[in-house]
């Protein structure tokens, strides 16, 4: 029993990362951003296939990091540079790494990481490998929401917190926009794919279809967060509610196993998760007249001067 | 919407609880990655193994399909550790690797893996050396020798080509010249490293031999067009690692069947439920198969008359 | 100190729908001046301020800003020099930050981003007191998110925004005509203070020919893409609504 809780926190804790990385493109820049299939694999992939070579964790996974934030860069210059739409752009890229992915495996689908070690590697042979995974996944995940809340609070995270939300005035206020979009795309997918350096080690293994339905997981996890965390916050509520919504998830499928459904209709069952959660803010509003943490500019109370 | 929320956690983790209550019946968790005829079949042939030995009615099946999201295995092998499952069956590599990845103690069989090895789930395939073992996938080279012989009874030499630069291809190639001189007969290779030289190195071979045989060798697999060309000249039998290789003009392969290899690997599951260790169980290859592939139209233009019993066997790919 | 040379814009050459925004347009806004513009739907004075402001790039011509070739410089660097507010006073500020945040933004126009912390502690002050100016009670709000004030609310701190960091030039597109008629006043009585008091050189498009005769010291008239009219001064005041309607008309007529 407890494994099964213990494996759901683990691993979305893990998936939290990648969820951050979500927020940050469709929140932040709101950009809906679908290299994350590819960039989660793109991640496994490198932090496998560098382990394999004999490099030591912790330096794969960070290279992880970097590999995701490649790939972001790619989706950046198709978008920006190439002015293609921005879910083009996206699935460009995700098709894109597919190919690039196999490749990086020198042309196998699988790379196995059972009989290395990996970052979780000191600590397993203390403890049961999810309490290990929870403990260095947990250590990373608040390095990044410490990092990514002390960035978005500088000028430049400002600015680029401005450009998502009104590219117009950001530039009229001397902001490049187009810059604040390539380094949202950078840093977004860059997380991402750290997330799949961290899955690969946990999972033991990297393959090719890892990232497929990632962006649903993503979304699905996010949203879980915000309606938890319903009530106006700080950005720090925000972040912390996407960690939040990924272990919820995680837990809620995991039990959904338990409960005797078969996983064919965990998809309708995300869908619909979803589908009710994007729609309970809106009958919210209408119950009490309260908005949401990121407002929107429907029911401006008109008040006089 | 909190609410809501709070009520499915605790309701499902009443429904976990009960879900968790041990059971008298040993308990074997299967896990599958995703939906696929031979992955199925493999499962239908385990269960098989596992009613005509009586054995069906006394353990508890716990089957659980990924749906191909690898993240669903996780969660599977966290519930087959949480529930101390007796034995796991794990059908294809990713299932293995996941449920390997969360548990050294639970035996794990694995089948429709073709590298167990490349895979990291043992030590080799002789001595596993952990709680992995199972059926490979491999395609069987001794059986498809064998067939060899048995379209061409009066074979005594068979040619051998590969690229010599494809790890999968050397293995093969090995099992190929062992099975050959267990039969008594003898071997002449020639190898390429990429398919320009294949023409010229079929060109070759031929005039050494009166049968080819090709492994599953990626290199040959895209050049079989110039293989066909030249065989057709030489009216020399090819006998290949897979069915594509036919299709694209081979004369004949042997497949293995998915089903008889879950029997088989539920064979391997009862000798473990009954107290042998998987560290020291070897891993198995197809040990019989019925799947020949011929191709009606290749044995027509080289003159080769299909025999009686594989008839059945013959196909007619489009042109 | 902005100079406009021959300046010309076009839409959809070469098809049926081809329509001349701007015509060989010359124009030169001393240091100091508040100049309005005044047009029908067509006149080009959107344009104008559009290609001044670097949202579009002319066909031909130049536009200089004390001396400097802006013609083809991006909006964003424009933006070091040149102050905006939009005509949908939504644009002008984002709505899911606060108001101090929205003016730490302001007040690094056209300075270099680092990263430093978006709202210094120091800054919190300075901010506040500015929109006190405003008279608007929102520096007890500073921590409120822009979405929920008013349409007029927003307009008034992008305007306060925009004057900011002193601009060398402030842009006013039809900044009150989305505003009901009381707040458009309150508005524009604001500008002018802000005007006045920071010393600003503005170029305000509006369609309201009183605003347009009540508000800056110089006024131009535009008709499909050309100027038709100008008055300042005494030229100016001394108009009435009713005369520059026929003056409008005229215009109108003549290039019909």
């Amino acid at each position: 029993m407890s494994s099964i809780l213990l494996g759901a926190a683990a691993l979305g804790l893990i998936w939290s990362i990648t969820t951050l990385g979500v927020f940050m493109t469709y929140r932040v820049l709101d950009i809906a951003d679908l290299t994350v299939e590819g960039s989660i694999v793109f991640g496994a992939v490198t932090a496998a296939v560098a382990i394999q070579a004999g490099i030591h964790p912790v330096w794969a996974t960070l290279l992880a990091f970097l590999a995701g934030m490649t790939a972001g860069l790619g989706t950046a210059f198709l978008h920006i540079a190439m002015k293609i739409p921005s879910l083009l752009a996206g699935i460009l890229s995700m098709i894109a790494l597919y190919s690039i992915n196999i490749r990086v495996m020198g042309g196998s689908s699988n790379v196995s990481l059972l009989r290395l070690s990996t970052v979780f590697s000191g600590l397993t042979e203390k403890m049961p490998k999810n309490t290990a995974v929870i403990l260095v996944g947990g250590l990373v995940v608040i390095l990044v929401v410490g990092l990514l809340y002390w960035f978005l609070g500088t000028e430049i995270g400002s600015a680029l917190r401005a450009t998502g939300f009104n590219a117009q005035m950001a530039r009229a206020q001397g902001i490049n926009t187009r810059l604040m979009t390539l380094m949202g795309y950078v840093l977004a997918n860059g997380l991402v794919g750290l997330s799949g350096g961290l899955l690969s080690q946990y999972m033991g293994f990297a393959d090719v279809q890892m990232g497929t339905g990632s962006i649903v997981i993503a979304l699905a996890s996010l949203i879980v967060g915000e309606v938890i965390f319903a009530r106006k916050g700080g950005l720090l509520l925000s972040l912390f509610s996407m960690v939040l919504g990924s272990v919820v998830y995680r837990f809620i499928i995991a039990m959904v196993f338990e409960a005797g459904m078969p996983a064919s209709d965990l998809k309708l069952f995300t869908a619909i998760t979803v589908a009710l959660a994007l729609w309970l803010p809106h009958v919210k509003t209408k119950w009490s007249g309260r908005r949401k943490n990121n407002a929107t500019t429907e029911g401006r109370c008109e008040s006089v001067e | 919407m909190r609410k809501v929320i709070l009520a499915i956690l605790i309701l499902s983790l009443v429904l976990a609880g009960v879900a968790c209550s041990k059971n008298d019946k040993p308990v074997i968790g299967i896990v599958q990655i995703a939906e696929h005829v031979a992955l199925d079949q493999s499962y239908e042939g385990f269960c098989k193994a596992l009613e005509d030995n009586q054995m069906l009615d006394k353990v508890e099946l716990d089957f659980h399909n990924a749906q191909g999201d690898m993240n669903n295995l996780s969660t599977i092998a966290d519930r087959f550790v949480s529930k101390k499952v007796d034995m796991i069956l794990a059908i294809a590599t990713d299932s293995a690797q996941a449920v390997a990845g969360k548990t050294k103690d639970i035996p794990i069989l694995g089948t429709a893996i073709t590298s167990y090895t490349v895979a990291g789930l043992v030590d080799s395939d002789e001595a596993p050396g952990g709680n992995v073992t199972g059926t490979s996938d491999m395609n069987p080279v001794s059986a498809q020798v064998a067939l060899i012989q048995d379209l061409v009874p009066t074979v005594g030499v068979i040619g051998l080509i590969y690229n010599s630069g494809e790890d999968n291809s050397v293995l093969q190639i090995r099992m190929a010249k062992e099975a050959i001189e267990a039969l008594g007969l003898t071997w002449q290779e020639v190898t390429v490293t990429n398919t320009n030289d294949v023409t010229q190195a079929v060109q070759s071979i031929v005039t050494k031999c009166d049968a080819l045989y090709i492994p599953t060798d990626n290199t040959l697999a895209a050049a079989m067009a110039q293989v066909y060309s030249v065989t057709l000249e030489s009216k020399t039998p090819t006998v290949c690692g897979a069915d594509t290789m036919v299709y694209d003009g081979g004369l004949a392969t042997m497949g293995i069947s998915y089903y008889d290899l879950g029997y088989q690997t539920g064979l391997m599951a009862l000798k473990v439920l009954a107290g042998e260790s998987t560290a020291t169980m070897p891993i198995e290859y197809a040990s019989s198969s019925d799947l020949v592939t011929i191709n009606g139209q290749v044995a027509e233009e080289i003159g080769f008359v299909v025999p009686e019993n594989y008839v059945d066997s013959v196909i007619y790919p489009e042109a | 100190m902005l100079q406009l040379k021959g300046v010309a814009k076009a839409w959809n050459k070469g098809t049926v729908n081809e329509c001349h925004a701007l015509k060989h347009l010359d124009l030169s806004v001393d240091d100091g001046e508040f100049l309005t513009v005044i047009g029908g739907n067509g006149s080009g004075k959107s344009t104008l301020l559009n290609i001044v402001s670097g949202l579009y790039v002319p066909d031909a011509g130049n536009v200089l800003l004390d001396g400097q070739d802006i013609t083809e410089m991006a909006e964003h660097r424009r933006a070091r020099w040149i102050a905006r507010v939009f005509q949908d006073p939504l644009l002008g500020t984002a709505a899911g930050m606060t108001i101090e945040e929205n003016l730490a933004l302001a007040a690094r126009r056209g300075k270099r981003r680092t990263l430093a912390w978006g709202v210094r502690r120091d800054e919190k002050l300075v901010l506040r007191d500015e929109v006190a100016r405003l008279g608007l009670g929102l520096e007890d709000r500073m921590g409120s998110k822009i979405g929920v004030l008013s349409g007029g609310q927003r307009q008034a701190l992008t305007l306060l925004m925009a004057a900011l960091e002193r601009p060398r030039l402030l842009l006013l597109d039809e900044h009150t005509a989305a505003l009901d008629p009381k707040t458009a006043t309150a508005v524009l009585a604001l500008t002018e203070t802000i005007v006045e008091d920071y010393g600003l050189t503005t170029l305000m498009v509006t369609h309201s020919l009183p605003d347009a005769i009540k508000v800056g010291n110089r006024l131009i008239m535009m008709e499909e893409g050309e100027i038709v009219f100008e008055a300042h001064g005494e030229g100016k005041s001394g108009l009435s609504a009713g005369e520059l309607l026929r003056l409008f008309h005229q215009a109108e007529s003549l290039s019909a």
